[in-house]
C-alpha cells in the first residue's frame, strides 16, 4: 500500500500541473497517464500529438535501466518514454542511481526496466482482453441464455 | 398605552459604512484555481488527557481511498507508558491496524494524504485534533490573523496549518504556503503557475450543522443519521490505555467517516455544484451556495459603483430584530404567538425577490410621495399585501417624540441596546418607512418627511437557473418565474402536510425523508432571506487603519479603526434593512391591536408575542379578543396554504402523558428583561410546569449538577429539553424562580439547596484565538510545549466575588481539568499572575442571585426591583456615534467580558465632536477643569488641552466624551 503512495502522489502533482481531475489529450483523445499530457485544462494535449505538430519526431531515447546504470537507450514512443520514465520512480533510489556503480544493482534495475516495459506492453496489448471477454459473456448470456456456448453448439471451446 | 416619561439625555449610535479603497490587487491568471479534492479521505481523532494540559495520549486514523479502507490504525505520543503501549500493540495486532507515533503520523500518513494527495482531512471538531499534533504554533498573518498557525514538521517544505475560529461551530482552516517552488521555471515563464495547496478540511460538526441546523455531538449526529456503527460510551476519556478506550477511539473514527459520508452525499444532492462541501461552514454558506447556483450574481458586483454616501444611510437605518418585555416580572396569562417565517414573509410582502436577481438598483426622490403615503396609511391599509410593496423606501425624519428603534447604552450599561423608544434630535436621521409606519402607530402622530428615497430593482441578471430544493424536481424554483422565498414556503408547508400524512399513517421511512426535506426547505429560505444581506467579516489589523466612515448625514469623515469590516459576497444593506424593518412593523402592528382589543402583551422577540390576559378580562373573552388579533394579518398571508401569519405556539397547548393534545390550556408567562422569559403551565395545586424557557444569561455556565442529580423536589419537565431550549439545571433554576413569583417572595429565590450551587460558577471554553491564548502567556512560560496550555484546548473562568477580592477587576481562570474541583485549585488572576483562593470566588448560588431581578435597561420600571408594566424612556439624543458590527467577537465577549476593542467605534461626526467640545467648555467653565475631568475619567492635562484646543481629540476621547455627555449637562 505504501508503495502505492509514491505513485499516486506523483500522479497527484501531474493532476495539479495539468489543472483537472480528468486529462485528456485534446488532439487524439490519450487518457491513459497524466504524466504523458502536457499543457492547462482545457488545452492539454499529449506528448506525441505536440512533436507531431512541431514536426519533430514521436519517438525518443529512453534508458531501459535508468541513465547511471547502462547508456543503452531505445527508442520508444514519447508518451510511453514518459510513463516509463515516471515508474522508475517507483524503484529504490540506491538501484536508480546506484552511486558506487554496483554490478548487482545495476542488473537489478535491468530487470525492473525490463519489467516496466513488459507492464506498459501487457497493459497496451492484453488489458482491455478480460473486460471485453466478460462484457461479451454477459451480452451472450442475455442473448443465449445461462449456457449459450451449449446453444452456439461451442462446447469444445472451453479451456 | 404608553406612558410618556420625561425626556432624557442619551448619545445614540447608528451602524454605518467605513469605506476603505482596496489596494489594487494583480488579477488572477487564468485557470489558477485548485482542481479540487482527491477521491481520498484522511479521517482521524485525539484522545487526550483529562488534566489541565489536554496532552494527546492516542488516536485512531482511517485512509480511505473511493470510500474504501486502504489504512487505518492507531497514532501514539511517546509519553504513553511501556504497558499502555503494548496493550496499544497487542490490539492492533489483533485487528490487523497499523501503530504510529504523532510524528510518523504527520510525516508518513498526514501531509501525504491531506497535503500532496488533495484528501479531506475530516474530523469531529477537527481543530482541536490538528492543535494536538501540532509542535509549536504562531499567531496567524495576512486574511487569518487573529487565527493560530500551527506548526506539524520541522521540515522547511512541509506547510503549516492555519486556523481561524469563526464561531463555536466553525473555523477556517487551511494549509500555508511552504517554502519552494512547485513551478517549473519554464511554466513559470508561460504564466501556468501551479495553484497553492491549501488542503479540504471538513469539521463534520460544522458540516453537520450547515445542513441539519443546530449542534450536534457525535453521538446524537449518528442516531439522527443513522449510521451503520453508532458511538460508544465509554467512562475511560483520558484513563489508561485499555482494550475498550481503544475500541471506543477506532469506533469514533469509523462514525466520523460514516457521518460524513453521509451528509456529502446529501450535500452532493442538493446539486450545489459550485460550491465544494468544504466551503460550508454555515446554513448562511448553504444559502450562499443556492444563490450561486442559480447563477444569482451579487449586487456588490454588479453595482460596484454606488455611492458610498448612500450606502452610510441604508446603513444608518439597520437595526435588528425588536426585543423587549412588556410587563416586567409579573406573572400573567398569555398566548403565545409568533409569525409564520417572519423573514421570508417580510421579503415576500416587500416584493425583495427581484431586487436580489435585479442588474442593480436605482433610487429616486420620493418625498412628497411618502409623505401623502404617511398621512394617509391606516391599520386597514396594512391588511393589504399592495401597501407592503409600497415599504421599499427610507425616510429622512427629524425626531420629535417619534417612537423609533434607539440604540444607545441605556442608564450607562457596557453593550449597546435597541428599544423601541421616543426618540427627539436637533438633527435629521433616516429609517425604514415601515419604522416611520409603525411609528405612525404607536406615537400617533405622522412623522414630518425631510425627505425620502425609494428603491426599486433594475432589470433582471440574465442566465439565472432554476434549481431543484433537496435535488427533488418537484421542488422546483425558476428564479424568473416564481417569488423564491414564497415559493419555498409553499413548498415546505407542502411538505410538512405529507409529513403529519406519513406520520399518521406510520410510515416511518417516508416520514424521515419528508422531515429531511422540509428541513432543507425551512434552511434554504432562512438562510437566503435576510443574514447574508448584511454580511461583515470583521479583521483586526495591526495598526488603525485610515477609512472613510459614511452615516446619517451622507458625508464622509475620515477616522483611523483597527477593525476593518469587508462586506459578504452578497452583501446588500438595503434588502436587510427593509427586512428587520418589516418585521419590526409587523410586530408594532400586533402591539397596536392588542392595546386597541383591550388586551395587553408581556414580550416580544424578533417574530414573537406573548399576547397577555388583563387581570380582570374573562380568559374566554381574552382568547377571543386574541383570535382576533391572529386573524387580521389572515388577508396578508401571500402563501397557497391559508391562515393566519400569526401562528399559535405548541406551548399554547396541553400536555397530557408526555404529548401535546390539539386543546388550548391557560399558559403562563414571567419576563423578566429581553431574551429573559419563561411560559409555563399552572396546576390545580398551584405548581408550575415550564413549557419554554430562555436560557439566555445561563448558556455560558457549565452545569453545575448532571442530569441524574437533579433535585427530587423538582418535578421532571413535562416536556422533552430539547422543547423546552433549556437542559435540566436551567429548567430547575427557572422552576424555583417562577415558583418564587408565584408565592409571596419573588425576589427571593431559594438556590441554596440545588446541587453544586455552592461550588465557584466556572464557564468553560477553547482558547480559540491567540488573544484568548495569551491569558496562559504567565502559564506557558518556560515550560516544554508538551506542557503547555495550547490553540483549541479547554479553558475555565471564574467570577470574581468582590467581597473577597481587594483589588478590583481581577479576572479569574485556570486550565481545564475535568475534575472541576481540582482544576480551581490551579486558579489564578490572568492579569497578575497571582493565584486565587477559590473562597474569593462566586458561587453558582451567588452568581445567579440576580438573575431573575436583570435590568430592563431601555424602558422605565425596568430596574432591579421593578415590576409590572415598563415604559418607554423618552431619549434626547445628544450625540450620534457611528459604530460598526455589534456582534463582533460576540462568542469571546460572551464568556470573557466585555471587550471594548472589538466593537468597531467609528466616532463622531465632525458637527457633532464640535457639539461635545463646546459643552465640555461650557461644563469647565461652570464645573472646573478638575471636576470635569474627574466625571469624565480623563486626565486633568487631557481636559486642559482639550479645552483650550492644543490638542485635537482623538476618537478615544470623542467617545469618552460624549458618553458623559448627559452627565456634563
Amino acid at each position: 500500500m505504501k508503495d502505492d503512495l509514491g505513485r499516486e502522489i506523483r500522479e497527484e502533482a501531474h493532476l495539479e500541473r495539468l489543472r483537472t481531475r480528468n486529462p485528456r489529450c485534446q488532439r487524439c483523445g490519450n487518457e491513459r497517464h497524466p504524466a504523458a499530457l502536457t499543457g492547462t485544462a482545457p488545452n492539454i494535449v499529449c506528448y506525441e500529438c505536440l512533436l507531431k505538430e512541431s514536426g519533430r519526431s514521436w519517438t525518443e531515447g529512453h534508458h531501459p535501466a535508468g541513465r547511471h546504470n547502462d547508456p543503452t537507450t531505445v527508442a520508444v514512443p514519447s508518451n510511453d518514454h514518459r510513463v516509463l520514465s515516471d515508474m522508475q520512480r517507483d524503484w529504490p533510489e540506491q538501484t536508480l542511481r546506484n552511486p558506487d556503480g554496483s554490478p548487482l544493482l545495476a542488473a537489478a534495475a535491468a530487470l525492473r526496466g525490463w519489467m516496466d516495459v513488459m507492464l506498459i506492453i501487457i497493459e497496451r496489448t492484453v488489458d482491455y482482453i478480460p473486460a471485453f471477454l466478460e462484457l461479451l459473456d454477459q451480452r451472450l448470456q442475455e442473448e443465449w441464455g445461462d449456457r449459450w456456448w451449449e446453444e452456439l453448439g461451442l462446447e469444445g471451446v472451453k479451456p | 398605552m404608553n406612558l410618556m416619561a420625561s425626556p432624557e439625555s442619551l448619545p445614540i449610535a447608528v451602524r454605518a459604512y467605513a469605506h476603505k479603497p482596496k489596494k489594487h490587487k494583480r488579477t488572477r491568471q487564468h485557470g489558477r484555481q485548485p482542481i479540487g479534492p482527491s477521491d481520498r479521505v484522511l479521517i482521524f481523532d485525539i484522545e487526550t488527557t483529562t488534566n489541565a494540559l489536554q496532552q494527546p495520549k492516542f488516536g485512531a486514523y482511517q485512509a480511505r481511498k473511493s470510500g474504501k479502507l486502504r489504512e487505518a490504525g492507531f497514532i501514539y505520543d511517546p509519553s504513553l507508558d511501556d504497558s499502555e503501549l503494548a496493550t496499544l500493540r497487542a490490539y492492533a495486532d489483533a485487528h490487523d491496524l497499523e501503530v504510529l507515533t504523532v510524528k510518523d503520523f504527520v510525516e508518513g500518513v498526514f501531509f501525504p494524504y491531506a497535503y500532496e494527495l488533495g484528501a479531506y482531512c475530516v474530523g469531529f471538531n477537527l481543530p482541536f485534533d490538528l492543535s494536538r499534533i501540532a509542535i509549536d504554533h504562531n499567531s496567524a498573518r495576512g486574511s487569518m490573523r487573529g487565527g493560530f498557525s500551527l506548526e506539524l514538521s520541522k521540515h522547511k517544505w512541509r506547510p503549516r496549518i492555519q486556523i481561524k475560529h469563526l464561531n463555536n461551530r466553525s473555523a477556517l482552516i487551511r494549509f500555508t504556503v511552504p517554502h519552494g517552488q512547485r513551478t517549473s521555471r519554464t511554466r513559470r515563464k508561460r504564466g501556468r503557475k501551479v495553484p497553492a495547496r491549501r488542503g479540504h478540511f471538513v469539521d463534520v460538526r460544522t458540516l453537520a450543522g450547515a445542513l441539519l441546523g443546530g449542534s450536534w455531538s457525535l453521538e446524537r449526529l449518528a442516531e439522527n443519521l443513522d449510521t451503520e456503527h453508532k458511538k460508544l460510551g465509554t467512562e475511560e476519556h483520558g484513563g489508561p490505555v485499555t482494550e475498550e478506550y481503544l475500541q471506543y477511539a477506532t469506533r469514533d473514527v469509523q462514525v466520523t467517516w460514516e457521518c460524513f459520508e453521509q451528509l456529502r452525499k446529501q450535500y452532493e444532492s442538493y446539486e450545489l455544484t459550485e460550491t465544494p462541501v468544504e466551503k460550508i461552514y454555515s446554513e448562511a454558506s448553504l444559502g450562499k451556495a443556492y444563490l450561486r447556483q442559480m447563477g444569482v450574481r451579487p449586487w456588490r458586483e454588479l453595482q460596484p459603483n454606488f455611492p458610498p454616501e448612500l450606502l452610510g444611510i441604508i446603513m444608518s437605518t439597520y437595526y435588528g430584530g425588536r426585543s423587549e418585555v412588556h410587563i416586567r416580572r409579573e406573572v400573567s396569562q398569555v398566548l403565545y404567538c409568533d409569525f409564520l417565517s417572519m423573514y421570508p414573509t417580510a421579503c415576500t410582502l416587500m416584493k425583495l425577490w427581484p431586487f436580489v436577481i435585479a442588474e442593480g438598483i436605482k433610487w429616486r426622490d420620493a418625498t412628497e410621495e411618502v409623505q401623502r403615503f404617511l398621512e394617509d396609511v391606516t391599520l386597514e391599509d396594512l391588511q393589504s399585501p399592495e401597501t407592503w410593496r409600497m415599504l421599499c423606501a427610507l425616510v429622512r425624519i427629524r425626531p420629535e417624540g417619534d417612537i423609533v428603534p434607539v440604540r444607545g447604552h441605556y442608564r450607562e450599561e457596557s453593550q449597546y441596546s435597541i428599544g423601541t423608544n421616543p426618540l427627539t434630535h436637533d438633527e435629521p436621521l433616516w429609517y425604514t418607512l415601515a419604522d416611520c409606519v409603525a411609528d405612525k402607530l404607536l406615537a400617533g402622530k405622522t412623522p414630518k418627511v425631510l425627505k425620502a428615497l425609494r428603491f426599486e430593482p433594475v432589470g433582471v441578471q440574465d442566465d439565472l437557473k432554476p434549481i431543484n430544493i433537496a435535488c427533488n424536481s418537484d421542488y422546483r424554483v425558476d428564479p424568473y418565474q416564481d417569488d423564491f422565498y414564497k415559493r419555498l414556503i409553499d413548498l415546505r408547508s407542502e411538505v410538512k402536510a405529507k409529513l403529519k400524512a406519513a406520520k399518521k399513517a406510520g410510515d416511518e421511512a417516508l416520514a424521515a425523508r419528508l422531515e429531511a426535506e422540509q428541513r432543507a426547505l425551512k434552511l434554504c429560505a432562512n438562510a437566503t432571506s435576510y443574514g447574508i444581506f448584511v454580511e461583515l467579516n470583521v479583521t483586526e489589523q495591526d495598526k488603525p487603519q485610515e477609512v472613510t466612515c459614511f452615516g446619517p448625514s451622507g458625508q464622509g469623515f475620515k477616522t483611523r479603526v483597527r477593525n476593518l469590516e469587508r462586506p459578504g459576497p452578497y452583501f446588500h444593506p438595503l434588502l436587510a434593512t427593509l427586512i428587520t424593518g418589516g418585521a419590526r412593523l409587523m410586530l408594532a402592528i400586533t402591539e397596536h391591536l392588542a392595546e386597541q382589543s383591550g388586551i395587553s402583551w408581556a414580550f416580544c422577540d424578533t417574530d414573537s408575542m406573548a399576547l397577555a390576559k388583563p387581570e380582570e378580562m374573562d380568559e374566554a373573552e381574552f382568547l377571543e379578543r386574541a383570535k382576533r388579533v391572529r386573524e387580521w394579518f389572515t388577508p396578508l398571508n401571500p402563501y397557497e396554504h391559508k391562515g393566519s401569519l400569526f401562528k399559535l405556539e405548541d406551548a399554547n397547548y396541553r400536555v397530557e402523558g408526555g404529548k401535546l393534545v390539539d386543546q388550548l390550556g391557560p399558559l403562563y408567562c414571567l419576563a423578566i428583561s429581553a431574551k429573559r422569559y419563561a411560559l409555563f403551565n399552572v396546576d390545580k395545586r398551584g405548581h408550575s410546569a415550564l413549557r419554554k424557557v430562555s436560557a439566555h444569561g445561563l448558556g455560558h455556565l457549565l452545569p453545575p449538577y448532571e442530569d441524574k442529580e437533579a433535585p427530587r423536589n423538582i418535578p421532571k419537565p413535562v416536556v422533552l429539553l430539547s422543547e423546552l431550549e433549556a437542559e435540566r439545571w436551567q429548567h430547575d433554576l427557572w422552576y424555583r424562580i417562577v415558583e418564587a413569583a408565584l408565592g409571596d417572595t419573588p425576589e427571593q429565590v431559594r438556590l441554596d439547596d440545588l446541587p453544586g450551587f455552592q461550588k465557584p460558577a466556572v464557564s468553560r471554553y477553547a482558547a480559540t484565538t491567540p488573544n484568548l491564548l495569551r491569558w496562559f502567556k504567565e502559564h506557558n512560560r518556560d515550560k516544554p510545549y508538551q506542557e503547555q496550555v495550547k490553540p483549541f484546548g479547554f479553558l475555565l473562568a471564574y467570577h470574581p466575588n468582590p467581597l473577597s477580592f481587594a483589588k478590583t477587576g481581577s479576572k479569574p481562570v485556570s486550565a481545564y481539568d475535568k475534575n472541576l474541583d481540582r482544576a480551581v485549585t490551579g486558579c489564578f488572576d490572568r492579569q497578575s499572575g497571582e493565584p486565587v483562593e477559590p473562597q474569593a470566588l462566586k458561587t453558582y448560588q451567588e452568581a445567579l442571585a440576580q438573575y431573575h431581578l436583570h435590568p430592563e435597561a431601555k424602558f422605565h420600571n425596568g430596574d432591579y426591583l421593578d415590576r409590572g408594566i415598563t415604559h418607554r424612556r423618552h431619549i434626547v439624543a445628544t450625540a450620534v456615534e457611528h459604530i460598526g458590527k455589534e456582534a463582533n467577537r460576540w462568542e469571546e465577549q460572551f464568556y470573557v467580558g466585555l471587550d471594548h476593542e472589538a466593537q468597531t467605534d467609528y466616532g463622531l461626526a465632525p458637527e457633532d465632536s464640535e457639539r461635545v467640545l463646546s459643552t465640555l467648555r461650557v461644563a469647565c467653565d461652570q464645573l472646573g477643569q478638575r471636576a470635569v475631568a474627574k466625571s469624565v475619567r480623563m486626565s486633568l492635562r487631557d481636559v486642559s488641552a482639550l479645552v483650550q484646543g492644543k490638542r485635537k481629540p482623538t476618537p478615544l476621547m470623542l467617545t469618552k466624551l460624549y458618553r458623559m455627555v448627559p452627565r456634563l449637562e
